[in-house]
């Protein structure tokens, strides 16, 4: 699926994807991909900034992995990105119950 | 090969893809040695898990480097994507750092003031009469620096502004204190009897407001670059 037809829609999913713990970039858009069956196999280097931009807003938090090896950067949700992440859900309901009554021919969607 | 590469753990062909790739993504990012060392770190760690991944499923190594650099797009790309996220977040310290300083060096200002008596007030009015440029400066400045802080963070959460808007309102901002600065140290070396030391305390606060004006100077600069790079 092509990065715009994620548009306002990527910060949620990422933020899902942390829900379950905390993890690192790579392993972020893996489990985009693994959740999504392949669906969702977003071209790596916009998952890197979005997950910038929603740390610079406070959603998630990253530090650097201590121990030997190579320099790992953990991110994880704060309390606002939980909080954050519940909007989202909800929008994203809405959005896609209105989208399948439209394109299942169903009878005109009203808003709940 | 360099410290970072050779913590990856990777086979020489590989660690040459990578390294380029970093280089070129290094070199287009208009950040600071601190932020590029740090998305440098990140990148080449998701480019070692991707050709982990698929060396494990039997590809060679170079051809793994090669696929995974092609996944993360051109690194010029890649380094935009990063300067447009940069650039609200380094508005938003520039603008907390001028609100928060503001204050402060105001107030050194104001108390060096020895012609408005021990009336507070008073010794502001006087420091804005002999400074006439100031409140309209202050009335630009402020507003915009209120606006390079909601780029980030609390404000940034419940209403995004543009980045352009926000990276703006910094360099605005920015130009505001610089120019602040220049008209209370030129007031004050006016004012300045000719071969009477500066009182202490006029010292001090010409000393903030030069560190001030430098620091801002500094950090406007960044902010042009950033904007400069499409942010």
């Amino acid at each position: 699926m092509r990065a715009e037809a994620l548009k306002g829609h990527l910060d949620g999913l990422l933020l899902a994807i942390l829900e379950a713990g905390p993890t690192h970039g790579y392993a972020v858009i893996e489990a985009l991909r693994a959740s999504s069956a392949g669906t969702l196999d977003l071209p790596t280097g916009t998952v890197y900034p979005a997950l910038h931009r929603l740390e610079d807003v406070g959603l998630i938090t990253g530090t650097w992995s201590s121990g030997p090896g190579r320099q790992r950067r953990v991110y994880r949700l704060t309390a606002a990105g939980r909080r954050a992440l519940t909007g989202h859900r909800a929008t994203w309901l809405e959005f896609a119950t209105a989208v399948n009554s439209v394109m299942n021919g169903g009878p005109a969607w009203s808003p709940s | 090969m360099e410290p970072e590469l050779s913590s990856l753990g990777l086979e020489r062909a590989a660690a040459r893809v990578v390294g380029e790739y970093l280089d070129v993504l290094g070199s287009h990012l208009p950040v600071g040695r601190r932020a590029r060392i740090g998305i440098r770190a990140e990148i080449a760690d998701g480019l070692a898990c991707a050709i982990e991944g698929r060396m494990v499923r039997g590809e060679p190594a170079r051809s793994a480097a090669v696929a995974a650099v092609a996944d993360l797009g051109d690194p010029r790309e890649l380094a935009l994507a990063f300067a447009g996220q940069l650039g609200p977040v380094t508005a938003h310290r520039l603008g907390v750092a001028l609100v928060g300083s503001g204050p402060l060096v105001g107030l050194i200002w104001v108390a060096a003031r020895s012609d408005g008596g021990s009336d507070w007030p008073a010794r502001v009015g006087t420091v804005l009469a002999a400074v006439p440029l100031y409140p309209p400066i202050l009335a630009v400045t402020v507003p915009a620096a209120v606006v390079a802080i909601a780029g980030a963070g609390w404000f940034a959460r419940r209403r995004p502004l543009p980045r352009r808007l926000v990276t703006a309102a910094a360099v605005v901002a920015a130009i505001g204190c610089v120019a602040g600065d220049l008209s209370l140290l030129t007031a004050a070396v006016v004012s300045q009897p000719v071969g009477r030391p500066a009182p202490a305390l006029v010292v001090l606060a010409a000393a903030a407001s030069v560190v001030r004006l430098s620091a801002v100077s500094w950090a406007g600069r960044r902010i042009v670059r950033l904007r400069a790079a499409g942010c």
